[in-house]
């Protein structure tokens, strides 16, 4: 199948039209949901292991997940942000500062 | 400083702090348009990297700094997992789902507050007289704990600074938590959101950059080495064990703290940031950053909490919240000191001035403006909110006064965000459900109120600090605020199923 990747992660190779072709809505809630899994990484509860200057291997394990999840929030972001559903917030907000819709319309 | 003793230094210094962010007020008050929207949602202006440090500065407490350094040192490395690398991904994702979508809603239909948004989608007035007593009544603990927090710190700061006064020769931390009312008072009632946002990015550019400069100097003073890369190694491999694996964390507890940092759906002052955002694409910079920031904070102060077990002697202190300032004080010299104290206040403010912002604006517009046969100019709108500011602050320190300055902070704060926790499924159905009605929110207000309420009492009024509900044969303990987010939940979807529908002006209001 054809396609024009918007990344050019691996340079000719094909891995670029996965993000093409598959829904990344989808793949997003993916990730997200893989993180709340990855938070609860029972697998290194009691291992004191030292890795990187020192740092036990719990702290950077959950180090990398934060950065893990800039890197998720970021593909989201850019994937799977919500389209824009105002006709314009310019418009809005000069209606609003202006004092035409100061309040919600309670009936 | 020349003529000065250690405590007086620091005094000096926080004092500077404190003038520093009454001068930012007065800044922010020039740029003022007179109108309730400037006064309160800085008429829609702050763009990402303000909006970021703002959001960012509203959730961090001194929690983020004292706090995580105590806990690091009671429970080891495992309180970075427990309490920050899950509200990097948990804040984002409230931030996402509801903050960008309330956003929306907000900017459509003109809300101020949060009240104001349930009350029309769930077309009840009820519903907001009954919100109103529950969220002021679960802010001000939160309050409270910035009040007391920061007369604390003020005290400890200034220990030795007037030994013929009082027996510490410490600030009397009633005179430190009068201070910081007053100058947080101040620049909210002078700049109103802007002054709010203003003073907030600026604080957590100072609590940031002054937490990370005294991990530095510490990381020096301790090691035995001449380059900081060295110490940092030394200092990591001296963890004791225990300290440097998470045996001491229950599996189950680490599981339910995944849940606390859901309150910020709920927090009253965070709906009121949303707002001020410039369009919805503002918030694609907090989003992907906040984990990030919450990493550059966190890091350095668990690690200095579990140095600390090996470099600070038995006895040496009275409480795990000493470890930051007891090897500050005894490692590094009183203008350190001084800056990691403002450091630590202005975490504490850029949460305070949010808070008090938003109480004052609940009170003007769901209770004066609402229930006013019409509505007032907006000069008596913003004087209207500045009276209910300086009445709150008044309130907390009262209260505050009134019981001592004593509490326990952390088990105050876990209590405070489980509330707000257990109302989190009212507002997911409020902005996805089509089905919720004002019958569904009814119930699911009225059970976390109850459940929290008993929860609570079973505590012994928080009491007891490591309570939680023991659950199968095994007596697997479970955090209060699982329970109340499960019968909250429950309740929220029964009662909407079993009341009508809401109009389809609503639904086509919100959905369409």
């Amino acid at each position: 199948m054809e396609c024009e990747p918007k990344w050019r992660l691996y340079p000719h190779g094909k891995l670029d039209c996965f993000f093409e072709l598959i829904d990344m809505k989808i793949f997003a809630w993916i990730l997200v949901l893989a993180l709340l899994i990855a938070h609860q990484d029972y697998w290194n509860w009691d291992s004191d292991l030292r890795m990187f200057y020192g740092l036990p291997i719990g702290l950077v394990y959950h180090i990398g997940l934060s950065i893990a999840a800039a890197v998720v929030w970021w593909i989201v972001c850019l994937e799977a942000w919500p389209k824009d559903d105002l006709a314009g917030d310019a418009k809005s907000a000069r209606s609003v500062v202006d004092g035409r819709s100061d309040r919600g319309d309670q009936s | 400083m020349i003529g000065f003793n250690d405590g007086q230094t620091r005094l000096v210094i926080l004092i500077g702090y404190l003038l520093l962010l009454l001068a930012l007020g007065i800044g922010a008050n020039r740029l003022y348009r007179g109108t309730k929207k400037d006064f309160m949602l800085a008429s829609h202006s702050i763009g990402p990297i303000f909006l970021l440090l703002s959001m960012f500065g509203t959730t961090m407490t001194a929690f983020a700094l004292v706090g995580s350094s105590a806990k690091a040192y009671e429970k080891g490395i495992g309180v970075y997992g427990m309490l920050a690398s899950g509200s990097g991904i948990i804040h984002s994702l409230c931030f996402y789902l509801i903050g960008v979508r309330l956003y929306r809603f907000g900017r459509k239909h003109g809300y101020t507050t949060q009240i104001e948004f349930f009350r029309d989608r769930l077309e009840s007035n009820f519903i907001g007289l009954l919100l109103f007593p529950i969220l002021v009544g679960l802010i001000i603990p939160y309050l409270m704990i910035g009040v007391i927090g920061g007369g604390l710190v003020v005290s400890s700061a200034t220990i030795g600074a007037f030994p013929q006064w009082t027996a510490t020769g410490s600030v009397p931390v009633w005179a430190g938590s009068l201070a910081i009312c007053l100058v947080v008072m101040t620049y909210v009632f002078l700049g109103g959101m802007r002054g709010t946002t203003w003073a907030n990015a600026f604080q957590t550019l100072v609590f940031m950059g002054l937490g990370m400069f005294a991990f530095y100097k510490l990381t020096m003073l301790l090691g035995d080495y001449e380059s900081f890369v060295d110490n940092f190694r030394q200092l990591n491999e001296q963890i004791p064990t225990q300290h440097a694996n998470r045996s001491m964390i229950p599996k189950s507890i680490f599981a339910c703290f995944l849940l606390i940092p859901m309150s910020v759906a709920m927090f009253p002052h965070l709906f009121q940031h949303w707002l001020t955002a410039k369009s919805s694409n503002t918030f694609k910079l907090p989003v992907v950053m906040h984990p990030i920031f919450i990493m550059l904070v966190w890091v350095p102060c668990v690690l200095i909490g579990v140095w600390g077990v090996t470099h600070i002697e038995a006895g040496a202190i009275k409480s795990p919240n000493q470890v930051l300032p007891y090897l500050v004080n005894t490692n590094i010299g009183p203008v350190t000191g001084g800056l990691l104290s403002a450091g630590i206040l202005a975490a504490i403010m850029s949460s305070l001035d949010s808070q008090f912002l938003c109480v004052g604006s609940m009170f003007t517009n769901d209770i004066v403006n609402h229930y006013r046969k019409s509505e007032m100019s907006d000069a008596a709108t913003v004087w209207t909110a500045r009276g209910f500011i300086v009445a709150i602050v008044a309130v907390t320190y009262g209260v505050c006064f009134a019981t001592g300055f004593a509490s326990n902070v952390f088990t105050m704060a876990i209590w405070c965000f489980s509330g707000f926790t257990g109302l989190f499924p009212i507002v997911v159905a409020a902005v996805y459900w089509r089905r919720f009605t004002a019958g569904g929110a009814l119930a699911g207000i009225l059970t976390m109120a109850g459940s929290w309420l008993f929860l609570f009492r079973e505590s012994e009024w928080g009491a007891n600090a490591d309570f939680a509900i023991l659950v199968g044969p095994d007596k697997v303990p479970v955090m209060p605020v699982a329970v109340i987010l499960l019968c909250t939940t429950v309740a929220t979807v029964l009662g909407s199923l079993l009341t009508g529908r809401p109009s389809e002006k609503t639904l086509d209001k919100f959905f369409k």
